[in-house]
């Protein structure tokens, strides 16, 4: 097992050009330790604006928050639905070759474009509100869901299926009790998890004008009401505990 | 190269009848498999692996295409080119090498899929299974000795449970007709001899017709009326299973295992 200084060169040869990137990137930014200094006293100042939290905004906070959660809610809800209509077409089993193979890059092309640059597209195409924000995340959301819709219906075993129809089952029941069992846990999970990263980017997507909370919290910010900020934002840090601790729970009973 | 045609003037209603059938695959000069079967018969299909049983089973259940010839499974015409109607579907019982149940649900839903064949589609799809539907599973069961695990879930039990849970399901059908393939496989000849017993008795409590693969050809002789022996998807002998000899049966399936005397031979 000893190594000899040839083994261990040969072994760590990577980390020098690693190296050499990060020795790189640190010279041209210039770290300008005082400016480092300042940001830090700053951020204290900050701080010390922003406590005690205005406790009258927490009101417009519920309401901008649950603008955010409507946002998300329709937005992946919406997904859904599309997903189960496309995810048949992008499946390896179901669709002819040719068809799956175009609707996959199609699928892979909307995924690759990130949700906030949709949602700027849309917001610039019509005018800022809650509206676009929905449909940015209904695209991406379909866009990701079906492929992984798609794979779920890939990976269910078809014997049961055939057994049922060939006993004379109808089409519906086959796929209630014989595909759905399958397939229906992982595509609650994976829309559950969906929904959740959906409602934390819907936070961002206020920063592109596509409504919700997010939007508030930085014309606080901007115009150094900073306690309010901090309301809004204790209100979104509940929430999305709140969220994430339910989404777990739904996810571990469709285990 | 005797046919089956001792059966043909029999005054019971027929069950099954194939006509110069050929199973996909295998497109052989001469003529293809004719085969009379009557009703409540119990029949044994045997060979060689690969000699064409699955495929001949599949076909009288109705679950294979791309076959020719002509075929009339309950006196209505298969094709070979499409699914059976429901009704018909309904009336044919099958449990196959895969038990293709249901991995997520239990052995007792399981079983009372077997009866979505027996309510309308509506009925079907929203799973309104009534008590006789109930009563025929819970006796499937039964019969099957799977009461025991009724609330288990399928993806928790081992192999040869689920093959006899898919058997209680094709049971629980309550069919005309009931094709099983190799329900012995994997078993020694002591519980081979009671699966096949079961199987039996459960085909004749529901006055169905019975046709099976099996694994054990003396067994098989035992437990059937009729036997038919396949080689490379054509029949070379079909009688009744008690003018079978044993023996002879052996040497017609020896005949097709290779070379003599190049393998080893299996003493139980």
């Amino acid at each position: 097992m000893s190594a000899g200084p040839g083994e261990r060169l040969r072994r760590w040869w990577p980390a020098v050009p690693f190296l050499a990137v990060v020795l790189w990137s640190v010279a041209e930014t210039q770290p300008d330790f005082v400016r480092l200094r300042n940001l830090l006293d700053g951020l204290v100042e900050v701080g010390r604006a922003a406590v005690p939290p205005a406790g009258a905004e927490f009101d417009d906070a519920v309401e901008g928050m649950l603008e955010t959660l409507r946002i998300a809610v329709i937005g992946t809800g919406g997904a859904m639905v599309l997903a189960c209509l496309v995810a048949p077409l992008a499946s390896g089993r179901l669709a002819p070759p040719g068809l799956r193979t175009a609707v996959r890059a199609a699928l892979t092309g909307i995924r690759s474009v990130p949700l906030i640059l949709i949602a700027v597209f849309f917001v610039a195409a019509s005018q800022p509100g809650a509206m676009p924000g929905i449909l940015a995340i209904w695209v991406h959301s379909t866009a990701i869901l079906a492929r992984q819709f798609a794979e779920t219906l890939d990976a269910a075993d078809a014997a049961p299926l055939g057994a049922l129809a060939g006993s004379g089952a109808g089409a519906l029941a086959c796929w209630r009790f014989a595909l759905w069992p399958q397939v229906g846990p992982g595509m609650v999970r994976d829309s559950v998890a969906r929904f959740e990263m959906n409602l934390r980017e819907a936070l961002v997507l206020g920063l592109v004008g596509a409504g919700g909370v997010g939007a508030r919290i930085v014309g606080h910010v901007r115009s150094g009401e900073f306690d309010r900020a901090l309301a809004y934002m204790l209100v979104v840090v509940a929430v999305v505990l709140v969220i994430d601790a339910a989404s777990a729970r739904v996810r571990a009973a469709m285990r | 190269m005797t046919g089956p045609e001792i059966e043909q003037d029999s005054p019971a209603p027929i069950s099954a009848i194939l006509r110069n059938v050929r199973l996909p695959g295998m497109r052989l000069p001469g003529p293809g498999i004719d085969l009379v079967l009557r009703d409540r018969a119990r029949l044994a299909v045997i060979g060689a692996p690969g000699a064409g049983k699955s495929a001949l089973l599949l076909l009288l259940a109705g679950r294979l295409r791309g076959w020719t010839g002509s075929a009339f499974i309950l006196c209505e015409p298969l094709r070979p080119d499409r699914r059976p109607p429901r009704r018909l579907s309904a009336e044919i019982g099958h449990a196959g090498r895969d038990p293709a149940l249901v991995p997520r649900a239990s052995l007792l839903r399981n079983v009372l899929l077997g009866r979505l064949g027996r309510l309308g589609w509506l009925r079907g799809a929203l799973g309104r299974f009534g008590p006789a539907d109930l009563a025929a599973a819970e006796a499937a069961l039964a019969e099957t000795g799977l009461l025991a695990h009724a609330e288990d879930k399928a993806e928790a039990l081992p192999q040869p449970l689920l093959r006899r849970a898919a058997l209680a399901r094709a049971l629980a059908q309550d069919p005309r007709l009931l094709v099983v393939e190799e329900p012995d496989a994997d078993q020694d000849p002591l519980r081979a001899e009671g699966t096949l017993r079961l199987l039996g008795e459960g085909a004749a409590r529901r006055r169905a017709a019975l046709v099976f693969s099996s694994a054990h050809p003396d067994l098989a002789l035992r437990h059937a009326e009729v036997v038919l022996v396949l080689r490379e998807g054509r029949v070379i002998h079909s009688g009744p299973a008690a003018e079978t000899n044993p023996r002879e049966l052996s040497a017609l399936l020896g005949g097709q295992a290779g070379p003599r005397g190049s393998g080893l031979r299996l003493v139980v």
